[in-house]
């Protein structure tokens, strides 16, 4: 056990590094003369201002040695400052974090909910009305693009009916918790379509496997009722399946939450990476995207664990 | 010569760039260049009601439509009684990444917070003339060379410091260097500011100006803060800007919500002898999404909100007329938007091919693509119908919409065996247009590639940049600074004294063109379309050594026929902008300056917060 | 049936055989529907090209022409003769437009997965097959591609490098797509050369070259076919957000995404400028994942027989 956790830590160390080196890279190659691209253009006539913040920079330095000095800088909790707004990028991530994180949660949770009676009650009338219904559903659900759905249910709950805000975000610290949700609740259902329609055919995928298994005939043959069956003996060996993917789903939604972001004007990464990225703000671009991956590697890291330490069958090994 | 002349005229850069680039207008000191793309630095709005389009139906569009009568919303004194206490939340178009007036770049968006904490020197009346704000009054030596200023006395900054000459000297040394007032110190020919006593200060500057007054109207010169905090924390203060405005900094939660509370210390009282301001607080939230924006409002979120797109003030017409409990301030001043020819690059180096391609550009279906039909009016020169300056002559002698005149244009220069791009008879031209991407001006631009297309001789490249590319690519590099734009969006003009952005931008555009008018140094980067008529500049030079209003007006003429002779600029149509506020928020049209005499109101959908109130 | 032929488990993907055709008359209802959806956009996609070719000669409405400056239409009409979906906000025929854009969607899944099965399966199965310090290597290579969120790539590939031309985007497609290929036919190569044909083969000499090209990847196509199907219709929805964002290919060039980007603002008026793309790419995403799950089935059913 300790074996493999030092081996998944190792490459865990050499994919972050191999991260940041292309986030680095990827975004200084900016064709043009970079302080162009980090100066507000009022600045630009003036070429002693441009030496001296060259100088000031080391952007003379060569590529290999900023990024040295970077990756130091960002063990140290030292993302660097914003060009364009002249905040610490650290600062930026950590306003931000909140947002995208909850939103990230949300869906997740959303999705899980959602789908574990879906799926179960599926499996257990394997093709009957239900199951087909839904199944219709799940492919719709998970078809939609993300970004059609947001739209659409603001069009329907904001213009329509008035029910919901359509921008904005309520901090839970200022406004309290039902506030926030509010705000939270389109864009995070949006968000969830997709993974709870995959959550929910995988559910009742494993769980028709699990129901043709012995074990739940001896129960039923002990006179156990379904309902009973379903929840204690099906799910549970189900459930590691499901964490698994859950927890996979919540590290990809972090990264996933741009487009739904900007259209809700929630203040998360997302806006700020898009807006970094349409500023050319490249310290930002470099932090966030360093960011991100990292906690998606780090949530992957996490999850194979869990399952390590989970699942019996390989405890055993 | 070699360094120098870049720092003493390049700056100039910024306050045509700011003023005319991108953005809301209004005499802006700052311009969006680092909002974000969604922010309508470019502000052409998009569709159309149902009437207009049953009524189009069969109909191509004729030139010359007219809006419908004057859009803007009268401004008149308030006769309501003030009320002291409430809070308002208003939605804004984009946050303000930085609250620094000498050193961040601020457009609309921004000026409706950073005038909540930062006061100006003069503000500007309604009838177009400069009244006093924190100046009092103020006299010009002879030669408008010297311009002493007298100050209002008893001011406090939000940090306990007090407002005096010794102020706006220690201010100057940050400006002289500032990111955005370097070039506005330049355009204005400021070499020194003098303290002559307390309540006394002179501004010193190296050439005449006539119209001096009006820089000090722009934040960039003319916002007063304080300069020891500044100095103190110079990145700290663009989060915290500390002012003698009627409100100070409460909260900061970027791309959230940012509160100013009020400042129970404001200099200026009602004419009543009341404390100003009457809020407790305002709310800022940038919504960049105008739909959401607009619903915001409506469904109460929000108390107010701003925009500078024509399809959200048609929407909330339409949303008014429907019943919403909501005024509407609208405005349309002076600032067009449109774009720019490189006139030192071919094929736009011939006037045959700019005249024709104007001619080509149907202004009105450009502008009903964006919704603006009867909402914006289509421009013929810098300024609006309403402004003092503008000229019936320069509107008549504009090329208007005429397809085959422009047809026949284009075909003189492409069978020209002369042609300056070097091409064969008969071949088409090349024609690269660009806008940024904003998603009005995307709509814009395909309906002018169509138009320039259907010619039969053009071929049109479209594409888009980024705000900040694009500007670079109109801005290009030392030592000339030509550009490698080819057809470029761009917006035009503001409301302040046309001396303010013209002088400027129709400066000579290089070193060498400067020198061989026998004009040594004088020349500015921020040309962008890279237009130079010797004769126009003279005018220009002429215009801010005078004082008389038709001498002015004359010369000013003069310039705006010339550029409809010469065509280096197209225009579509003026910026139509809106202030919307539930009907209970009163003082946002009709405040007074101190002298009692009547604001400008809301020009380019700026609040001044001093004066609202909610009715109770 | 046909799976009497397949004892050996090599699958119909690659033969021709008479399995297909009844195959396709097995496929229950929607299937079918799906099916046909898919031809009918790539038969848009094919004939709005050719029409491309032979300068808008062929009978389709021009999606560029705006009918309100020169006559022929108006803003945001209703369905008519001439215009059977009605027309956009600058009055240009919604039909074309969306037939036109089908073949921005379809060029980038084309490619996504033809890299992917390609490059992708190749690689997979071969690290898969030789093990050892090749697989470490590749599948680190792989870890560190899909550690990048997708989308933040994208973007920033796309905003930053300006690239706008269709070939070079879906090139960007193609190969971030591929680690996800690769991790599928290494897992499937795992299983298959562990089988007893695939030993029996080593057993008696035969050059393991031979085996991989002859015994595992036949094997593991299926596999890789049933998730292309699937990752088709992810990766359309993903060039549809790009083109929504304003950062795929150059307008006025139509997309699906950025029809829907274009009809938005609309959105108080009404919402069909909205709909008829949102529907066309949900339509064609819905298809291909049924598509893929009954091929997927079919899979199941084949290698669960073996």
């Amino acid at each position: 056990m300790g074996k493999i956790l030092a081996a998944r830590l190792a490459r865990l160390v050499a994919t972050l590094f191999a991260v940041s080196l292309l986030t680095f890279l990827l975004v200084e190659q900016l064709p043009g003369d970079p302080v162009t691209a980090l100066l507000p253009p009022e600045a630009l006539h003036d070429l002693e201002t441009m030496e001296r913040i060259r100088t000031e920079l080391r952007l003379d330095d060569p590529a290999l040695v900023r990024y040295g000095r970077w990756v130091t800088d960002a063990l140290q909790g030292d993302l660097g400052k914003s060009y364009i707004t002249d905040q610490r990028v650290a600062d930026a991530i950590r306003d931000r974090i909140p947002v995208t994180m909850e939103l990230a949660l949300l869906a997740t949770v959303i999705a899980a909910v959602l789908a574990i009676p879906i799926g179960a009650f599926s499996a257990y009338r394997e093709g009957g009305r239900f199951d087909r219904v839904m199944s219709v559903f799940t492919t719709a659900s998970l078809s939609i693009p993300a970004f059609v759905a947001a739209i659409f249910f603001i069009w329907l709950f904001t213009l329509k009916f008035n029910w919901l805000p359509s921008t904005g975000w309520n901090r839970i610290t200022d406004k309290g918790l039902l506030a926030n949700l509010k705000t939270a609740i389109l864009p995070a259902s949006a968000l969830a379509l997709a993974p709870l329609a995959i959550n929910a055919r995988l559910i009742r995928a494993d769980m028709i496997g699990t129901l043709k298994e012995d074990y739940i005939l001896s129960a039923r043959a002990k006179g156990l009722r379904s309902r009973y069956i379903l929840m204690r003996h099906a799910l549970r060996p189900s459930s590691l399946t499901a964490i698994t993917i859950f927890g996979l789903q919540f590290g990809a939604l972090i990264g996933g939450t741009v487009v739904i972001e900007t259209i809700f004007a929630l203040p998360g990464l997302g806006t700020r990476l898009i807006s970094g990225i349409y500023q050319r703000d490249v310290t930002m671009i470099q932090g966030i995207t360093l960011f991100v991956a990292t906690v998606y590697v780090v949530v992957n890291l996490l999850v194979d664990l869990l399952y390590l330490l989970l699942d019996p069958r390989i405890r055993r090994q | 010569m070699n360094k120098s002349w870049l720092k003493i005229i390049a700056p100039l850069f910024t306050v045509a760039l700011i003023a005319a680039a991108c953005g809301g207008s209004d005499s802006d000191s700052g311009s969006s260049s680092s909002s974000d793309a969604a922010s309508s630095t470019e502000t052409e709005a998009e569709e159309e009601t149902e009437a207009e389009t049953t009524e189009k139906a069969e109909e191509v569009i004729e030139a010359g439509t007219e809006a419908e009568g004057d859009v803007d919303t009268k401004v008149e004194a308030v006769v309501e009684e003030s009320s002291y206490g409430g809070s308002v939340i208003i939605g804004l178009e984009a946050e303000a990444t930085g609250l620094r007036p000498w050193e961040d770049a601020c457009s609309s968006p921004c000026l409706v917070m950073m005038k909540a904490m930062i006061d100006t020197m003069v503000e500007r009346r309604a009838d177009g003339t400069y009244g006093p704000w924190l100046a009092k009054s103020w006299s010009a030596n002879e030669g408008y060379t010297e311009w002493t200023f007298e100050l209002q006395e008893g001011v406090l900054f939000h940090n306990g410091y007090s407002f005096n000459a010794k102020t706006l000297v220690d201010m100057f040394e940050l400006q002289k260097v500032g990111a955005v007032a370097a070039g506005v110190v330049s355009a204005a020919k400021v070499g020194e500011v003098v303290a002559v006593d307390n309540y006394t200060v002179k501004y010193v500057l190296t050439g005449a100006h006539s119209a001096f007054p009006s820089f000090l109207y722009g934040v960039g010169l003319g916002g007063v803060f304080e300069p020891n905090a500044a100095n103190e924390d110079f990145d700290g203060f663009s989060m915290n800007p500390i002012g003698t405005g009627p409100f100070m900094m409460d909260k900061r939660d970027l791309d959230n919500e940012t509160i100013v509370a009020r400042n129970p210390n404001y200099w200026m009282s009602d004419e009543d002898g009341n404390q100003l301001p009457y809020l407790d607080s305002v709310a800022f939230r940038p919504i960049p999404d105008e739909g959401t924006r607009l619903d915001s409002l409506l469904s109460g979120t929000t108390t107010m909100m701003q925009t500078l797109r024509q399809g959200t003030i048609r929407d909330a017409r339409a949303a008014k007329a429907d019943g919403a409990d909501i005024t509407l301030f609208e405005f349309q001043g002076n600032n067009v938007g449109g774009g720019m020819f490189n006139n030192s690059i071919p094929p736009y180096d011939d006037v045959r091919v700019r005249k024709g391609l104007t001619h080509m550009n149907n202004q009105d279906a450009v502008i009903e693509a964006l919704g603006g039909t009867g909402i914006s009016l289509p421009g013929s020169q810098w300024f609006s119908p309403d402004s003092p300056w503008y000229s019936e002559k320069a509107a008549a002698a504009w090329p208007k919409f005429d397809f085959d005149a422009g047809k026949a244009l284009v075909a003189e220069y492409v069978n020209d065996p002369d042609r300056s791009d070097g091409r064969a008879v008969g071949d088409k031209i090349e024609v690269e247009l660009s806008c940024p991407p904003d998603p009005t001006l995307i709509l814009a631009i395909q309906v002018i590639e169509q138009l320039w297309s259907a010619s039969g001789m053009v071929d049109v490249n479209l594409t888009n940049y980024d705000q900040q590319t694009h500007i670079n690519y109109a801005l290009g590099a030392p030592p000339d600074f030509n550009g490698s734009h080819g057809a470029h969006c761009w917006r035009w003009s503001s409301n302040d004294d046309p001396s303010t952005f013209l002088n400027t931008q129709f400066a000579p555009p290089t070193l060498g063109i400067a020198a061989a008018y026998g004009l040594d140094g004088i020349f500015s980067p921020i040309n962008f379309p890279n237009y130079f008529d010797i004769e126009m500049f003279g005018w220009l030079v002429g215009a801010i050594s005078t004082d008389v209003f038709e001498e002015r007006y004359a010369l000013y003429e003069m310039v705006m026929m010339r550029l409809a002779r010469d065509v280096p600029v197209w225009y579509s149509g003026h910026t139509a902008t809106l202030l919307a506020a539930e009907t209970n928020i009163l003082g946002v049209n009709g405040w007074l300056l101190p002298d009692g005499s009547l604001g400008a109101g809301f020009p380019a959908a700026i609040a001044r917060w001093g004066q609202v109130f909610i009715q109770n | 049936m046909s799976e009497s032929k397949d004892i050996t488990g090599s699958p119909d993907a690659k033969s021709k055989g008479n399995g297909r055709l009844s195959a396709v008359k097995e496929m229950p209802f929607f299937v079918k529907c799906a099916l046909f959806w898919l031809v009918f956009i790539v038969s848009a996609a094919i004939y709005t090209r050719l029409d491309r070719l032979f300068g808008q000669a062929l009978p389709l409405q021009d999606p560029f022409y705006q009918g309100f400056l020169f006559g022929g239409a108006s803003p945001v009409e209703g369905p008519s003769l001439d215009h059977l979906l009605g027309t956009d906000i600058l009055s240009r025929d919604n039909l074309s437009r969306l037939l036109h854009g089908a073949w921005v969607s379809l060029a980038v899944a084309i490619t996504v997965v033809s890299f992917g099965i390609v490059f992708g399966g190749l690689l997979g199965a071969f690290v898969g097959y030789a093990r050892g310090r090749w697989e470490t290597l590749v599948m680190g290579i792989m870890d560190v591609v899909l550690a990048f969120p997708p989308l933040v790539l994208l973007l920033a590939l796309v905003a930053i490098y300006k690239v706008r031309s269709l070939p070079v985007i879906a090139l960007v497609f193609g190969v971030l797509g591929i680690p996800t290929y690769v991790r599928i036919a290494r897992a499937n190569t795992l299983g298959v050369a562990s089988r007893e044909f695939v030993q029996a083969a080593e057993a008696i000499g035969t050059k393991r070259i031979w085996i991989l090209f002859r015994e595992i990847i036949p094997n593991i196509l299926p596999s890789l076919f049933a998730y292309a199907l699937i990752n088709a219709g992810f990766v359309i929805v993903i060039e549809g957000t790009l083109s929504y964002l304003g950062l795929s290919v150059q307008i006025p060039e139509p997309t699906w995404g950025n029809m829907i980007n274009e009809g938005r603002r609309d959105i108080r008026r009404t919402i069909l400028p909205i709909f008829w793309p949102g529907l066309f790419l949900t339509l064609t995403v819905v298809s291909l994942n049924m598509l893929g799950d009954w091929f997927q089935q079919r899979v199941a059913i084949r290698s669960s027989a073996l």
